[in-house]
């Protein structure tokens, strides 16, 4: 590593199949739902195991940045900015398995030394645990493995997003939520 | 390498029939007073381009075209310049219209000038000429004698039921409650 360089590098062991954080890191439109400071994400293009996603970001406000992503299926998934102030290079995602339901996830965030990273909102973006961090909340959305209600305790409710709208466990009982109109 | 992605409300077809009429190059690439082709061959077509933005400069420019994927280029000939190259690559837009294009362009205008001066010059470049490549895809009508297949969105290709996504939960415990929202979890207990 040089001065002019920086690498930053977390970890974290996630009991879930390598499919599942997978499929949130090359899920380009919700990247808004957990990246820190990402408040639009939007895939703009895609051919095989390449895709072109732009992100703007919630401060400084408006500022955007487009990225290039490489994915090798359930193992890798490197992101390399194409445009925006962002002090970052790439993102490299590496996924491992660890047995049955298991895997872990390194982050490797390389980018140049500049001011930039003096910016607090900048700096989340360029912390490797901050992004691991957040990917593992995320995950664990999916993951009923990693939900608090599975250490113990009466479930009162639930409310999930599913393919058939929202749904609501209420002490045990199914509620399908439909919307209500505008005003009432 | 300056880079940038231009999204253009155009067919990936056109968009490439326009990047490769190199004599139209004039009307709408800013500053260009002169293209002309000096030779093609194949894929590979030879130009004499005059570019007058902050100080006018006659380049030879070679460009490899791969059909709507692809368009390379390099300079061959001019004194302004120790070396000019870059790229524009093609892919249909995710949303299923349009088209996305991504822009690199290098420039080496030797070692009396600073690098960090040529690579703002080849970002403010590269910015206007994706200005000026979107206004003038709007302009100028489809020539291809043939109506633009519908591309299938590129999200489409991949899609698979989505898993349910768990938003809030809250559980009653000896200790009290905790709330489990969006990946945190908070601890309620009673005073």
């Amino acid at each position: 590593m040089s001065l002019l360089t920086y690498t930053k590098k977390a970890s974290v062991a996630l009991p879930c199949e390598s499919s599942l954080p997978y499929e949130i890191l090359t899920d380009y439109d919700t990247y808004f739902e957990w990246m820190p400071h990402v408040s639009k994400s939007k895939l703009l293009a895609k051919e095989g195991d390449l895709a072109i996603a732009e992100f703007d970001m919630t401060m400084p406000q408006g500022e955007k940045f487009a990225v290039e992503c490489i994915h090798t299926k359930n193992k890798m998934v490197m992101t390399r900015k194409i445009s925006g102030k962002i002090p970052v290079w790439q993102y490299e995602w590496i996924i491992q398995p660890a047995g049955e339901k298991q895997c872990n996830v390194t982050l490797t965030i390389q980018g140049k030394t500049s001011w930039h990273r003096l910016v607090p909102h900048y700096r989340s973006l360029i912390s490797a645990s901050k992004c691991i961090a957040a990917l593992q909340a995320q995950v664990a959305s999916y993951s009923p493995d990693l939900a608090v209600a599975d250490q113990g305790g009466e479930k009162l409710i639930e409310i999930a997003e599913t393919e058939q709208g929202l749904v609501c466990w209420l002490r045990g009982k199914k509620y399908n939520l439909t919307p209500a109109p505008e005003g009432k | 390498m300056i880079k940038a992605v231009i999204n253009l409300e155009a067919p990936r077809e056109h968009v490439f029939a326009i990047l490769t009429d190199y004599p139209r190059y004039k009307q709408w690439l800013p500053g260009c007073e002169q293209s002309d082709i000096v030779s093609a061959s194949g894929a590979t077509t030879d130009t004499n381009i005059v570019i007058n933005s902050m100080k006018k400069m006659q380049l030879g420019l070679r460009f490899e075209a791969q059909p709507t994927q692809s368009l390379n280029f390099r300079m061959t000939a001019g004194k302004d310049m120790k070396s000019y190259v870059g790229s524009y690559r093609l892919m249909d837009a995710a949303d299923g219209v349009g088209t996305v294009v991504i822009a690199e362009m290098e420039i080496d205008a030797g070692a009396m000038v600073p690098k960090f001066m040529v690579d703002r010059i080849a970002k403010k470049s590269i910015d206007d000429t994706g200005t000026a490549l979107k206004s003038y895809v709007k302009k100028v009508p489809f020539q291809g004698g043939v109506a633009p297949k519908a591309a299938a969105p590129a999200r489409a290709e991949g899609a698979k039921p989505r898993r349910a996504k768990r938003i809030i939960q809250v559980v009653k415990t000896a200790e009290g409650y905790r709330v489990w929202m969006m990946g945190q979890t908070y601890t309620i207990t009673e005073k």
